[in-house]
């Protein structure tokens, strides 16, 4: 199934539930993408990673783009296009302060954003799924769609600001160019980790994806996002498993191997030392 | 909108023009009602759970500040913005979730509130 809503400011959503599709294309607006259930794979500027439902994706104006899907499950996808003339408004009325706005200058400034994986949660998360419900019944009223989108592209702001203005100030390099190359690099390994979560990837090779060395690696990771590439892994993995607990009925080794873990004794130590509940009784209480 | 708190006792300036205003501008069913022999009032029914009582006389129960529950708050904004209701500013994230906010003709304060829960899986 899949529907496509176009408005007339050239705003634009795209819902789609399939098992298969390949898409390759010139991303004409700037896009994000959220996956619902299931993974979607992606390519951009070929980079590869994969989105899942507890992130969504972050696609510029002009980029190319391949997206797949391969599913025994359908997987469902949504995902909002922003037309210039109101991302160019919403850009201009964001970043400038009150008395620029109302100088009445026309908004020229195009945003770039950083093209990656961003955390799929908080009011994005209720805003977006807000927006779902109400298309998939049927939503015609353009300026609520409206309402919805910019909401969207606010709480991706604020986002934006957390996840990449603030990580930019922790890194203790002097030359501003040099903070922002690392990031840029810390970024790939974390896009890396949350798309290969379930293989067993070692630290050369998040290392090696980051185009860091292994040590260079390890101190930045720690500096800008307070935890360490293996702690990062390994919230992803749980997490991912809780979200299978309570969505699936999957036997708990299954889910063990699914999330990369190779030993189910050690998975539910570190689920009940994490979540301070066994895995077991946390999918009997969600069941509740 | 949905329930919140049940009962509102509200003083208002004239039964007409607020009768008038929930109505239209906030789509509620409203009816007439006495208070005292002397008195009248009007009752607003917000939902099955939630009722306000609308009277020109002051009373020691009532209240000027109205929280409203909300299960879409940009959807109520709208709604309402397009029946003439005008708010004090746009749609306002809060630690609880998502608000807004305008007045009655009268000035008491209505805030449309959509708990949002940031800790659920």
């Amino acid at each position: 199934m899949r529907y496509v809503k176009e408005l007339s400011n050239k705003n634009k959503i795209v819902s789609e539930s399939t098992c298969e599709a390949v898409y390759e294309q010139q991303n004409d607006a700037y896009t994000i993408k959220f996956v619902f259930n299931g993974t979607e794979n992606c390519e951009i500027n070929k980079r590869k990673f994969s989105i899942y439902p507890d992130t969504f994706a972050v696609i510029n104006a002009g980029t190319n783009f391949c997206s797949k899907i391969d599913s025994i499950n359908p997987v469902n996808t949504f995902s909002v296009s922003f037309g210039e003339k109101f991302i160019k408004d919403f850009h201009h009325t964001f970043s400038n302060s009150n008395e620029s706005i109302l100088d009445g200058k026309e908004a020229k400034q195009t945003p770039a954003f950083v093209e990656s994986l961003y955390p799929f949660g908080g009011d994005m998360r209720f805003n977006v799924l807000h927006l779902k419900n109400q298309l998939d019944n049927g939503l015609k009223d353009e300026m609520l769609i409206n309402e919805y989108m910019y909401h969207c592209l606010l709480n991706y702001y604020k986002i934006y600001d957390k996840e990449v203005l603030q990580k930019l100030d922790k890194l203790s390099f002097i030359k501003t160019k040099t903070r922002a190359e690392v990031l840029k690099r810390l970024t790939l390994a974390k896009e890396y980790i949350s798309s290969n979560y379930n293989q067993n990837i070692t630290l050369e090779n998040i290392a090696e994806q980051a185009c860091l060395s292994v040590n260079h690696l390890l101190r930045t990771f720690k500096e800008a996002y307070e935890t360490s590439p293996y702690q990062f892994l390994m919230q992803i993995r749980l997490n991912r498993a809780k979200k299978l607990l309570q969505t699936t009925g999957y036997p708990l080794n299954e889910i063990v191997g699914l999330v990369g873990f190779e030993c189910p004794s050690s998975f539910i130590r570190l689920f009940k030392h994490t979540f301070n509940i066994t895995p077991l009784k946390y999918r009997k209480s969600r069941l509740n | 909108m949905s329930q919140s708190a049940k009962f509102f006792y509200v003083q208002v300036k004239q039964l007409n023009d607020a009768d008038a205003f929930y109505t239209n501008c906030l789509g509620m069913i409203t009816e007439s009602a006495t208070i005292s022999a002397k008195e009248k009032a009007i009752l607003v029914r917000v939902n099955c759970e939630t009722h306000i009582f609308l009277s020109e006389q002051k009373h020691q129960n009532q209240t000027n500040k109205i929280v409203l529950a909300s299960d879409d708050c940009l959807e109520d904004y709208c709604r309402l913005k397009s029946r003439g209701v005008v708010f004090k500013k746009s749609p306002c994230y809060l630690s609880e979730g998502l608000s807004i906010e305008f007045s009655d003709p009268s000035g008491n304060d209505f805030i449309i509130l959509e708990q949002r829960n940031y800790n659920e899986d």
